[in-house]
């Protein structure tokens, strides 16, 4: 156990993953001489050598049929893609040959390689720096969706998904890269497609992931001082849904906020609504409130971007609507 | 088989029409199943038919180059060619599917528009428990929602009342409107209600009416705050004075058939006969371990082998018994109620009421029923009876002969109040 930085954590699965498997290798703009942007991939071509640690041109949509091919070709890519903000440059290739030749091709071909991106606002980047993009990876069968709040789940989840036969698109946060919690060393796996409950409570269910998840449990400390008990669940993956552990909370507390970063309409948000809609009606006391970034572009200005994004304080507003 | 070739509509399901590209075949000449003999068009992708069977190219309906819609024939494969075999291609017109026209839909003007009732679905789900009617309930929810918590809050509301306030029935006993004649009247057991005659009821034909009040504590009918079996009995006698009937033939089933007893000399309303089913107060026995499991229970799997206890075949406990009887304890107070008749009239697992002085007093005909393999209480109390008691054991027959043998029942009850003189 240590205390770590995300960013750290996200390095040690790397290394750790790099060490015990060969066939494990790094590509991406900057990730290599540079350490990455964000410096998660710091030292690690000093360490695996220029073969295994590999800078690209930027050329995202290229880059991602490379990491398509040469996991059919029997390696496992880690492929960075800076800013979620060109993950639509990714999709083609997600979309039309990643997800779906396992599939076509009779279970034959697997495809054992993570798109690593982070997105999110807070940082003053604008509108091509901030996005939140969970539903449109989200929203494509065959492809599992990662997005770790915490520095241990991000190891641990970044390990898992490296193991994973299927592609993985795993959602990092640049606002979640400095914060620090205690990650466990070593060989610590968290087991894909498994939410969390990050704060118990017996009033309302609080549904995030990602930074959304520290913004929850602002919000549930708010509420607690009102007297109200505020559950946590920290979704860790977005595709496949652990529906379970949402049924579960919600038949504790008959009231459901449903929290993501990405745009309001079509959302992600609007499928977790969905979701608990389908499976939760009977439990429900209250309309499912949701909260999500309002449907413009990102702001560049910080106080129209504090408005458009979701914070602690409509988290809270949220809740207390839905126990009105 | 027909020998169709016809455009099937899975190619894809978006697809309404298809250009006929290229026929494979040749007009008159064989074709096996499997070939291909014609090869389509639609939007984007183009689709090979194949033969479904053997045989001869015969005609050709859809030439290239024409546009056909889903379904059409395109052409027909034939055993051989028929005489009249067409040398050239037929020019048939294949109708295009008509683009389809949503009906317009019905405007249904209701003269009588209910209040739209805005709840919670748990709200909904609990007061259905409860046996609460939304509509009685006031929502305290934006825009006057009912949430869980005015359910809550309602059935608190509903707490026991004293003895000297019995509310009256909820509904009345069997919306019988007030008549002088007699009515029959099902005086249920202990954790039961007025549904426990439901089984019955439907060999009851002939009887001129029925009315089923419940026992304090029991279905719709609030608890005593000190139960006693006189106290029972008042409760059960207002019933049946709602009704406006002044004289009645009595039917009571265990704990019921006490209260029955206790009624038969009662002064407002004149009881013609007496039939009890498995009674209570004919001795000290009762299964005490069945009342403590039965109040118990909070499962329909930890109620079930209770139950089953109650008849002599399990197989003739109703679908659902268990959950009716535990949906029944969910409503406001119905359990620790009936926990106090428990305890108060079967204190220890012992009988502490007492009928045979009632039975002795009554002068018209009195019947009792009681199954040989009763496990509730035994059949045995039968022995003790007065002469002028008309006693039917059913063999094989556990704590619920209404339930496990209602036609036989009925004929006895019948005749019982037939002899009234």
């Amino acid at each position: 156990m240590a205390m770590m930085r995300y960013a750290e954590a996200l390095r040690a699965a790397l290394r750790e993953e790099m060490q015990r498997d060969p066939s494990v290798w790094l590509m991406g703009e900057d990730i290599a001489v540079y350490g990455g942007v964000f410096k998660v991939s710091k030292d690690l071509m000093e360490e695996f050598g220029p073969e295994r640690v590999r800078d690209t041109p930027i050329s995202e949509q290229t880059l991602t049929a490379m990491a398509v091919t040469a996991a059919m070709a029997g390696t496992r890519p880690v492929l960075e893609i800076m800013y979620a903000d060109f993950l639509p440059l990714s999709v083609d290739a997600l979309m039309n040959q990643a997800s779906i030749y396992n599939y076509i091709w009779n279970g034959q071909v697997t495809m054992p390689f993570v798109l690593r991106t982070q997105g999110g606002g807070g940082a003053g980047a604008g509108a091509q720096h901030s996005k939140s993009l969970d539903a449109l990876v989200a929203h494509i069968p065959g492809i599992k969706v990662v997005a770790p709040a915490t520095a241990a789940d991000a190891k641990g989840l970044l390990k898992a998904a490296i193991r994973d036969d299927h592609p993985v698109v795993f959602l990092e946060h640049k606002l979640l890269y400095n914060t620090r919690d205690e990650v466990p060393d070593g060989e610590h796996l968290v087991e894909i497609g498994k939410a969390r409950i990050a704060r118990a409570g017996t009033d309302v269910s609080i549904i995030a992931s990602s930074k959304m998840v520290v913004d929850a449990l602002k919000a549930a400390e708010e509420l607690a001082k009102e007297g109200i008990s505020a559950e946590v669940v920290d979704l860790r993956t977005l595709r496949p849904l652990d529906r379970d552990t949402i049924r579960a909370s919600i038949a504790r507390t008959h009231h459901a906020v449903v929290v993501n970063e990405g745009w309001r309409f079509c959302g992600y948000a609007a499928e977790l609504s969905a979701t608990i809609m389908e499976s939760c009606f009977d439990d429900l006391d209250a309309p499912v409130e949701r909260v999500a970034t309002h449907d413009i572009p990102i702001p560049y200005s910080e106080p129209l971007e504090s408005t458009v994004l979701p914070d602690a304080a409509k988290i809270a507003a949220a809740a207390r609507r839905a126990l009105a | 088989m027909s020998g169709d070739i016809t455009l099937a509509g899975g190619a894809g399901e978006y697809m309404e029409s298809a250009t006929v590209v290229s026929w494979s075949a040749k007009l008159g000449e064989p074709v096996k199943v499997g070939e291909v003999v014609v090869v389509v068009e639609t939007a984007k992708a183009a689709t090979e038919i194949e033969a479904e069977r053997d045989g001869v190219l015969a005609e050709i309906l859809a030439p290239e180059g024409a546009e056909v819609g889903i379904g059409a024939v395109l052409g027909r494969i034939a055993d051989s060619l028929p005489a009249s075999a067409p040398q050239a291609v037929t020019m048939v017109e294949v109708p295009l599917p008509a683009p389809a026209t949503p009906e317009m839909p019905a405007i249904v003007v209701s003269g009588e528009v209910g209040r739209r009732i805005s709840i919670s679905p748990l709200a909904r789900r609990l007061a259905r428990q409860a046996g609460l009617d939304p509509a009685e309930l006031t929502g305290s929810g934006p825009g006057g929602r009912i949430k869980s918590r005015d359910v809550e809050r309602a059935l608190r509301e509903c707490a026991p009342v004293p003895a000297a306030a019995i509310a009256p029935p909820a509904r009345p006993a069997s919306a019988m409107p007030a008549t002088t004649a007699a009515p029959l009247v099902l005086i249920h057991g202990f954790g039961a209600n007025a549904a426990a005659w439901n089984m019955l009821r439907p060999h009851l034909d002939g009887v001129r009416q029925v009315l089923t009040p419940e026992l304090p504590g029991h279905g719709r009918t609030a608890a005593l705050s000190k139960p006693s079996l006189d106290g029972l009995a008042e409760a059960v006698l207002e019933q049946i004075e709602a009704s406006g009937a002044s004289e009645c033939d009595l039917v009571g089933h265990s704990l019921g058939g006490a209260v029955a007893a206790v009624l038969s000399g009662n002064l407002s309303v004149r009881v013609r006969s007496l039939t009890l089913i498995a009674p209570a107060g004919l001795g000290p026995e009762i299964d005490g371990a069945f009342l403590a499991g039965f109040l118990t229970a909070r499962t329909p799997e930890g109620l079930q082998p209770w139950l089953d206890r109650l008849v002599g075949d399990a197989a003739t406990l109703p679908r659902g018994y268990a959950q009716a009887v535990l949906r029944e304890r969910e409503r406001c107070g119905v359990g620790a109620a009936q926990a106090e008749v428990a305890q108060t009239l079967f204190p220890d697992g012992t009988q502490a009421i007492r009928i045979a002085g009632d039975l002795g007093r009554f002068s018209g005909p009195l019947k009792v029923i009681w199954g040989s393999a009763d496990g509730i209480i035994p059949h045995a109390h039968q022995n003790d009876l007065p002469g002028h008691v008309a006693c039917h054991r059913l063999k094989g027959v556990g704590h619920m002969p209404h339930v496990e043998a209602g036609e036989l029942v009925a004929r006895l009850i019948g005749q019982c109040v037939r002899s009234v003189i």
